[in-house]
């Protein structure tokens, strides 16, 4: 494609994520970075710098407003989501949001709205989604390879020590992280496993709470799930499990089961015969994000893919690979898991969205 | 009679009875004396299996008959499970000894009527919980009340089974609520229950849970999944099922903010701990067995040992005046849980788990059982 149509790209917000954005817009032939705001100056000043001289916003109002920005890519804390997102909308700019879509019901209806109502794209960062492995595993499951769904489970038992939290004044708070061990760390296997088993949630309960960090939110949750196919299922997240262990998604259906531990498919049995027993059909193999080509690669696994997949749907006027709607049903279901914890009673998902 | 052994009878031939007969033919101070079961050819066909020692073998078609037999000194109850009431009360107040199958039984009230009723009469109650009789079991209990995790967080058991459908016609009682009293939990996942709280070394405070029979046509829950709270705080999840294809290995992971232990199948396959605060666990090889007299590798796998163990336990038990390793009151507590979840199921809200002690209501005999046990012979 020639340099003149290629889209110009905003990154808001220099943090940790904003270098991954950087190396996916400039391995991406339709895309070129053109502008990065940041509210720290120095730092904002920093990036713009190292990214060739691109243009610097203290705002992000400014930002959007630049005429060469036609994509914003989302990189602040969860609870700014919304409020980028809606003001780039404003501006006619298509959006890709770092993950949570945002951290409140109010929130995601509004940016969801604003991009619709101004004809824009708003894709999600899930790099989980983005593999082929991952792809295949969907496909399989909507195929009706494991049968009637029986139990879906994630178990996302992560460690993270008290430095962490004290290394950034927004982590562990409820304004800006929005959540804990569920909507921040856990949150990429809720969504891997909701959007794997093609299932959504009919209702919840739930456990919540802070037991060992000295945080706002909570570092360990239980959930017991039940979802609209009839199948059970639990949840679990935690950052205070020491050491921690690999994320596990387990999928079980009456005729088949397929498991994941980290980026690897560890289990895919499936039955040939009706009410047969499955047989285990092959070896694990990886479901590394897609665009993760080896350790030359600068590309960040599944930020290339995306980035790359809303740059063409915008050119091409598609949904992208990740909409807003399909990214929300993460944060729906955690929002009503600490809506649980914090009642003690089990939450209807249909009944609660529109209370 | 050999002098100076203790005298077992059993009562109940069917699949689990073999295994206790092996058992006590492995314990040099037991000895099998008696069989009993309602159905005659039950009983043909485990003596057929004795080879010729069989023939000094007392049968009766009546338990009651059995535990009046005064060469009998220990009751082996391995009837279905919501028979063991009938079986260890009437042992106990014939003065008998008891090793009782797992689960203890199916019915809170029942349950107190047994401890109560074998503490009365001056008799040993033991339960079959085969898992405690290993050696890592025993470490990682033993670390656990040492502090090895620090304070617990999670304590989980993931119990994925399969079980075909002709397993659940194998049987009359199979996945019925009267004589399993429950189904993927209360038969299959007992034992991971048990040892999620003997491990745990907590009382589980309350419970929210589904539970249903998703694929199979039984009466009781093929599939159960449970939201616990720890009275130590921790919190935990219960996953028990017959109809994941093709089924897991058990596993059992404890969580603490200093330490993790996981359990899989019956052995340990995380170990790692912490002595810094907030430090990060490390992870080591669990320290090697202090070996414990009788105590088995794999009670899982070898098919007798964990009941080898547990036979030779109540006879020491007896001699030494002392409780068994898996008492009937700590036996029960599985079973506690488990009434908690189908209650929790049933009602769709939270339950607080029933401590023994606050239960007062004992079921009269009552016409239901010796139906039902008609409907086992019949079934045969």
């Amino acid at each position: 494609m020639a340099e003149d149509t290629k889209l110009g790209w905003g990154i808001i917000g220099a943090g940790m994520i904003a270098g991954h954005f950087r190396s996916a817009i400039e391995a991406c032939p339709s895309a070129e970075l053109v502008a990065v705001c940041n509210y720290n100056e120095d730092k904002g000043r920093q990036f713009a710098a190292e990214s060739g001289g691109i243009r610097f916003y203290k705002h992000y109002q400014d930002l959007v407003a630049d005429p060469d920005v036609r994509i914003a890519g989302i990189c602040t804390p969860s609870g700014m989501h919304a409020d980028n997102v809606i003001a780039a909308a404003g501006a006619g700019v298509h959006s890709l949001c770092e993950k949570p879509l945002d951290v409140t019901r109010e929130k995601m209806d509004r940016m969801i709205g604003a991009c619709r109502d101004a004809g824009v794209k708003l894709g999600c960062i899930f790099q989980s989604r983005t593999s082929d492995e991952a792809i295949k595993v969907r496909n399989a499951i909507r195929n009706g390879d494991l049968g009637n769904l029986v139990l879906a489970d994630a178990l996302l038992k992560n460690y993270r020590s008290q430095e962490y939290y004290n290394s950034a004044g927004w982590r562990g708070t409820w304004k800006h992280d929005g959540g804990g061990a569920l909507m921040n760390q856990g949150v990429h296997g809720v969504d891997l496993l909701l959007w794997l088993i093609d299932d959504d949630v009919e209702s919840v309960f739930a456990r919540a709470e802070h037991k060992v960090r000295d945080i706002e939110v909570e570092d360990t949750a239980v959930a017991t799930i039940k979802y609209r196919s009839g199948a059970f299922g639990t949840l679990i997240g935690t950052t205070s499990c020491n050491p921690g262990e690999a994320t596990r998604l387990e999928i079980h259906g009456d005729s088949g089961t397929i498991t994941l531990s980290g980026t690897e498919i560890t289990r895919w049995a499936t039955a040939t015969e009706e009410d047969g027993r499955a047989v285990d059909a092959f070896p694990p193999r990886q479901i590394a994000a897609a665009g993760n080509v080896g350790a030359a690669s600068a590309v960040a696994p599944g930020h290339g893919f995306l980035v790359d997949d809303i740059t063409r749907a915008v050119l091409e006027d598609r949904e992208p690979h990740i909409p807003g709607e399909s990214a929300r049903k993460s944060v729906d279901l955690i929002l009503a898991i600490y809506e649980s914890a914090k009642t003690g009673r089990e939450i209807a998902m249909d009944a609660w969205q529109t209370s | 009679m050999k002098k100076g052994k203790f005298g077992f009878g059993i009562i109940g031939c069917g699949v689990i009875a073999p295994t206790h007969r092996q058992a006590i033919d492995a314990c040099d101070a037991a000895e099998l004396v008696a069989v009993c079961d309602t159905d005659e050819k039950q009983i043909r066909s485990f003596l057929a299996g004795m080879d010729g020692a069989a023939t000094e073998i007392r049968t009766y078609s009546d338990h009651r008959e059995l535990v009046q037999d005064r060469n009998v000194d220990v009751v082996s109850v391995c009837t279905p499970s919501g028979l063991h009431w009938e079986g260890v009360t009437a042992a106990a107040r014939a003065g008998r000894h008891v090793l009782c199958e797992k689960p203890l039984e199916i019915d809170a009230g029942r349950m107190t009527d047994m401890t109560v009723t074998c503490r009365e009469a001056g008799v040993k109650l033991g339960c079959v919980f085969q898992s405690r009789a290993s050696p890592d079991m025993m470490r990682a209990r033993k670390a656990i009340q040492d502090g090895l995790l620090g304070r617990m967080i999670l304590a989980d058991a993931y119990l994925k089974d399969y079980r075909s459908r002709a397993y659940y016609q194998s049987a009359g009682w199979r996945g019925t609520w009267s004589l399993d009293g429950g189904g993927a939990l209360m038969n299959q996942g007992v034992h991971g229950v048990d040892l999620l709280l003997w491990l745990t070394g907590s009382p589980v405070e309350s419970v929210f849970a589904r539970a249903e029979h998703k694929v199979r046509d039984i009466e009781v829950e093929d599939t159960a999944v449970a939201n616990l709270k720890f009275g130590n705080g921790a919190f935990g999840a219960l996953i028990g099922t017959t109809s994941c294809n093709p089924g897991e290995a058990r596993r059992i992971e404890l969580h603490g903010d200093r330490g993790t232990i996981t359990v899989s199948g019956s052995s340990i396959s995380r170990w790692a701990n912490t002595r810094e605060e907030d430090g990060r666990a490390e992870d080591t090889e669990p320290p090697r067995a202090i070996e414990t007299e009788g105590a088995v590798a794999d009670p899982g796998d070898i098919g007798s040992a964990g009941h080898v163990f547990l036979v030779e336990d109540l006879v020491r038990a007896i001699e030494e005046d002392r409780d068994p390793y898996v008492s009937g009151e700590s036996a029960r507590g599985a079973v506690d849980l488990i009434l908690a979840v189908y209650e929790s199921a049933r009602t769709g809200g939270e339950v607080e788990v029933r401590r023994p002690g606050l239960i007062h209501t004992v079921p009269a005999r009552h016409a239901a059982f010796r139906h039902a046990k008609r409907n086992v012979a019949q079934n045969g």
